[in-house]
Formats: C-alpha cells, sequence, structure tokens
C-alpha cells in the first residue's frame, strides 16, 4: 500500500523526469541544428 | 523605303505582342527555361530600332505627312511593346527569384523539423537505454527473468514518448506569441465502448491528467456516437486523421465543437490520430488514438498533412510497441 508521501515522492520523481527529458531533447537538437548550419555554411563557402 | 521600314516595324511590333502573350502565358517559367540577359539583348535594339524606324520615315519626306504617319504611329506601337514586354520580364524574374527564397526558407524550416523529430526519437531510445543499462548494472551484468520484464516494463517510456511529442511541437513553434506555447499529447484506448486516455502530457504543467477532461464529458467519447463527439472517437470511426487548424474559425463555421466553453481559450488547434489496433493488459485487441492539442492558432494545417501524419507515424510505431509490452507483461503476470 502506497503512502501519500510515497505518492508525493513518486510524482515529484516523475516531474524530474520529465523536465530532464525536455531539456535533454532541446539540448540535443540545438547543437545538433547548430553543427548542422555550420557544416552547411562551410560547404556554401567551398562553393 | 519607307514601306520596307513600315513591314519591318510591324513585324517587330508582331513580334513583340507574340513575346507579351508568351510572357503572360509562361511567367512561373520564366527563370527556368528563359535567360533575362538574353532578354535585354534582344528588347532594347528592338526598341531602339522602333524608334529608329519612326523617326527616320518622318525625317526622311518630312513634308509628306500621309506617307510617314503610319511610320511613326507603328513604331511608337512596337517602342511601347517592347518597353511593357521588358518590364514583365524583369518583373517576373524578380518575382520567381522571390519566391526561390520563400521555398529556402520554408525548406529550411521543415529541415529543422526532422531534425527536431530524429533529436526526439534518439533521445527517447536513449532514454530506454538508461533504464536498461540501469538494470544490468544492478545486476552485475547476469539479469534475472525479474530484472528482465523490469527492463521490458513501460511506464516512464510512455510518459515520455508524449512528452517528447509535446517537445518537438514546442520545438517547430515559431515567432513570438503573446501567450507561452502549450501542447498536450493524450493517448487513448478503447475501453468498454469508450475511447479512454490511458496517458497524457501537457508540456507546461508536467502534473497535468487528460481523465478529469474525460470523467466530465464522458458521452462525448461514447465510440457508438453522440450530439457533440469528441475529435479522438470521430478520428477512430473514419479512422483518419482529423485536424483543425483553428478550431475557434471551424466551430463559427459549424464543423467543430468545443467540449465546454472554457476550452476555446486554450485549445486554438488540434490533430486526432488512429494508430491502429494494440493489445489491451486485460487480452483485448483495442482501438488506439493520439490527439494532441496547443493554444497556437493555426499550427496543425491541412496543408501540412503529409508532413504531420508523417511525424505522428514515428511516434505511433514507437508507442504501438510500448503498448505491446506492456500489454504482454502485464497479462504473463505470475509467469516466470
Amino acid at each position: 500500500m502506497k503512502t501519500a508521501e510515497d505518492q508525493r515522492r513518486a510524482a515529484e520523481a516523475r516531474v524530474a523526469r520529465k523536465e530532464a527529458l525536455k531539456k535533454q531533447i532541446t539540448e540535443s537538437v540545438r547543437k545538433d541544428l547548430a553543427a548542422l548550419r555550420e557544416h552547411d555554411a562551410r560547404l556554401h563557402r567551398k562553393k | 523605303m519607307q514601306q520596307y521600314a513600315l513591314v519591318a516595324t510591324s513585324a517587330g511590333l508582331v513580334v513583340g505582342v507574340v513575346g507579351l502573350v508568351l510572357v503572360g502565358v509562361y511567367r512561373r517559367d520564366l527563370g527556368r527555361s528563359f535567360n533575362g540577359f538574353w532578354s535585354k539583348w534582344i528588347s532594347v535594339p528592338m526598341q531602339v530600332l522602333s524608334l529608329l524606324s519612326s523617326a527616320g520615315a518622318a525625317f526622311d519626306r518630312p513634308e509628306a505627312k500621309a506617307d510617314w504617319v503610319a511610320n511613326v504611329v507603328v513604331g511608337i506601337a512596337a517602342f511601347a511593346v517592347w518597353t511593357t514586354l521588358q518590364i514583365l520580364v524583369d518583373y517576373y524574374f524578380k518575382e520567381g527569384e522571390r519566391f526561390d527564397f520563400e521555398r529556402l526558407e520554408d525548406s529550411q524550416s521543415r529541415n529543422d523539423a526532422y531534425i527536431w523529430l530524429f533529436g526526439s526519437m534518439r533521445k527517447l531510445v536513449d532514454f530506454k537505454l538508461s533504464h536498461i543499462r540501469g538494470e544490468l548494472d544492478s545486476s552485475k551484468g547476469k539479469p534475472t527473468v525479474k530484472s528482465i520484464r523490469e527492463c521490458l516494463r513501460t511506464g516512464d517510456e510512455l510518459d515520455g514518448f508524449l512528452t517528447a511529442v509535446c517537445q518537438f511541437y514546442i520545438g517547430l513553434v515559431s515567432g513570438q506569441s503573446p501567450k507561452p506555447p502549450n501542447f498536450r499529447a493524450v493517448l487513448y484506448v478503447s475501453q468498454g465502448g469508450y475511447m479512454t486516455p490511458i496517458r497524457g502530457s501537457s508540456h507546461n504543467d508536467n502534473l497535468w491528467e487528460p481523465s478529469p477532461s474525460f470523467e466530465a464529458n464522458h458521452a462525448a467519447f461514447a465510440l457508438t456516437g453522440c450530439q457533440n463527439p469528441a475529435l479522438v472517437t470521430v478520428c477512430i470511426n473514419r479512422q483518419a486523421t482529423i485536424m483543425f487548424g483553428d478550431t475557434l474559425a471551424a466551430s463559427d463555421r459549424g464543423e467543430f465543437e468545443f467540449l465546454h466553453a472554457d476550452q476555446r481559450s486554450y485549445l486554438r488547434s488540434i490533430i486526432a490520430c488512429p494508430l491502429g489496433k494494440v493489445w489491451r493488459p486485460d487480452r483485448k485487441l483495442a482501438q488506439c488514438a493520439l490527439v494532441v492539442d496547443t493554444n497556437v492558432p493555426d499550427f496543425f494545417l491541412e496543408s501540412d498533412r503529409p508532413f504531420l501524419e508523417f511525424c505522428l507515424r514515428e511516434f505511433a510505431s514507437r508507442i504501438k510497441l510500448e503498448l505491446m509490452l506492456e500489454a504482454m507483461l502485464t497479462s504473463g503476470e505470475g509467469s516466470p
């Protein structure tokens, strides 16, 4: 039987995991976008 | 001499008029099939020749006005036609350049959208991998049946998928909006004749749950239909992705109905996609659907349908895999 405290902790952990995932996705995609744009710019300069 | 000049200028006039008609018909293809440089090389000499022809005829025999007036009229007309032709060619070339620029911007933003999609998917796989890694680490590389079951068990993953769906769409929102953009993704499974929400995620509210809205508007989720059905039941009954770019406008047209008045303030665009059939933990096949809504108007547009469906299919296959794993593990509960 889960106590109210257990449920509160589980909810907090769930929120923390969601926030971490959102942050990870954003950071990773922004990094990819920057790297790909830089690559495109380099190719453009070569042409 | 005047007559030869008249014939030549008239021929120039006719060619110019034909040119005008061709420019009108092929204006969209000008940049691709015809070089703007050559148009100047043709039209400028034609303008000069038209003027020379009319002026030359007048100066040749100024006293015989009846003889040269036709040359002057045709010459001026030819000059006007070739000048107009040149202006139109320049205009449509510039139009073509503007069009290409817009396409370039469009393709850049589409490219970014695919990177958001791949990036979100990769992070979800990483999420699952870290779960498996944790289980393997704790069993020191010798997994027991219990730890394998724990690895396969879904829970956080489904939450993660819906969080990633919202984060993916947030990444696609461009420009400034008066309100912070929000997306909510809800996964529905048919149960007892109703499309029942089993998981939901709201980007701006980590504690949001879809069940209160479902309970308050229970009748709208019945698959047998009602007066004001929820979009999820419509998409299942029609077995088609249904979207409304602007729910307020669609509501004014009578094509979309809000379940309650409050929705008008936060539900501005919505998409509902049937995901096919999945196994439920009670060993029954059920219809499954994903619904995403947002407070950003004009987001889920019909004109973007192929792209929106493509993205939802990517998420759908992974969501279905998790649902099947959950069904398999729960129905096999108690077995080793």
